[in-house]
């Protein structure tokens, strides 16, 4: 199998199946950080397609000095960024509440299930560096490195994201005082 | 080692992420404190649920027409489309289009001259459509352009709106003189590959299609631009402003 980098040196060489290759590899990756990063199905769909727009168009800028799914991360994460900032901007509300998947109905899950909906609740409440460290860290499981190209900032700044994400998330759990069963 | 140091690296220490001698050290401290244990388990817990959170996968159906969707968006078909807005996707066509070409890299030398005859030709092809007698010669440049990017499968729409570019229209029709400011350097950008094409230069006369890649590599870069590049534009904007 081809890696990323042979099939996007393809497609600037003008072939376009290579890229389609890219796309149906990275799809689902990408669809689903959209989704936990916008919060809402329509919005996350067009902006994993603005994605590969930008990868159709800026292909022969990528210089190889990160891996192809760090670079394409980034400008998702970019393309969010901006998405967000601009629907603060017009006050709109787009954050919906994502339906997770289908779970067992016993009662430990339930109490799972209960527990991990005040998290995720949570977690879209986290300043945006943290929410997207937080699900870059945890549901892409991206080195800390990674997460520091793709959010633009030092190694240092994504750890202590992190931990400052986690910290709060911990209050949620956290019984006051007491042990957790 | 003592607990507040402990319980600041605990969550390196769950991720795997200390040197193997620290580690050793927490999980000796971790055999005999119960406080940090349960800091610990607390964190553990976190993650867990956290990642236990799964999403819905929006089946077959979705997955299969992603693909074709963003191919669509690529296409002019969906240009009106307020998702991408035209005159950018125009352009951003227009630049592909031009960097099919492949081409390797260039000096600023080398842009400069092209940028310049570009930019040169396309403000005449502007002015020259507001003169009646050589308006028709310059109409049907355009016309050939058109029909040029049209048979590489992009809509008349497209075209349209690279040679309508408000901002093109802008940068060129005003009257006070400024600093160049990004719109305006896009509305260059407009300008020199609308006039590059139009100029029907060969690839051969690109000198190995240089013109496009350079238009398009100032185009993405634009909010990069060195001193001497940024100088080179605005002097080309003053110069217009100063000629009109």
């Amino acid at each position: 199998m081809k890696s990323d980098i042979e099939l996007l040196q393809e497609f600037n060489k003008g072939k376009f199946e290579a890229f389609d290759q890219l796309v149906l590899r990275h799809q689902r990756d990408i669809y689903f950080l959209t989704l936990r990063l916008a919060g809402n199905e329509m919005e996350a769909e067009d902006l994993a397609q603005k994605t590969f727009i930008q990868v159709f168009i800026n292909g022969h800028k990528f210089k190889g000095k990160s891996q192809f799914k760090t670079w394409l991360f980034r400008i998702a994460v970019n393309l969010c960024k901006n998405h967000l900032r601009s629907r603060s901007r017009k006050n709109e509300f787009g954050m919906e509440e994502i339906d997770p998947a289908g779970e067992s109905t016993s009662l430990s899950s339930l109490i799972a299930k209960e527990k991990a909906k005040e998290l995720s609740d949570l977690v879209n409440k986290l300043p945006t560096k943290q929410r997207f460290t937080v699900i870059l860290r945890i549901y892409h499981e991206l080195s800390y490195r990674d997460i520091s190209r793709i959010m633009s900032c030092s190694l240092g700044t994504a750890k202590a994201n992190f931990h400052q994400a986690v910290k709060k998330l911990k209050a949620v759990i956290e019984p006051p005082g007491g042990k957790l069963e | 080692m003592k607990c507040k140091k402990v319980k600041s690296l605990l969550l390196d220490f769950y991720e795997g992420e200390l040197p193997k001698d620290r580690e050793k050290m927490i999980a000796d401290h971790l055999t005999s404190c119960p406080s940090c244990l349960e800091e610990l388990k607390v964190a553990e817990k976190v993650m867990e649920i956290v990642k236990a959170r799964k999403l819905n996968d929006p089946g077959a159906d979705f997955w299969d027409s992603f693909l074709p969707k963003v191919k669509e968006a690529l296409s002019s078909e969906k240009a009106g489309d307020t998702k991408y807005s035209l005159p950018r996707r125009a352009n951003d066509l227009i630049a592909n289009l031009a960097m099919k070409i492949s081409v390797p890299k260039i000096r600023y030398a080398t842009i400069s001259i092209i940028a310049g005859i570009a930019l040169i030709s396309f403000v005449s092809l502007k002015l020259a459509l507001k003169t009646p007698e050589i308006g028709k010669e310059a109409k049907n440049a355009i016309k050939n352009l058109e029909e040029a990017v049209i048979k590489e499968g992009y809509s008349q729409e497209i075209i349209e709106n690279v040679l309508a570019s408000s901002e093109s229209n802008f940068l060129f029709s005003r009257e006070t003189p400024q600093e160049a400011s990004y719109s305006e350097m896009k509305g260059l950008y407009d300008a020199l590959v609308a006039s590059v094409i139009n100029s029907g230069l060969s690839e051969e006369t690109c000198s190995g299609k240089e013109g496009f890649l350079n238009g398009s590599h100032i185009y993405w870069e634009i909010e990069e631009l060195d001193e001497q590049e940024l100088k080179f534009f605005s002097e080309e904007l003053r110069l217009r402003y100063s000629s009109t």
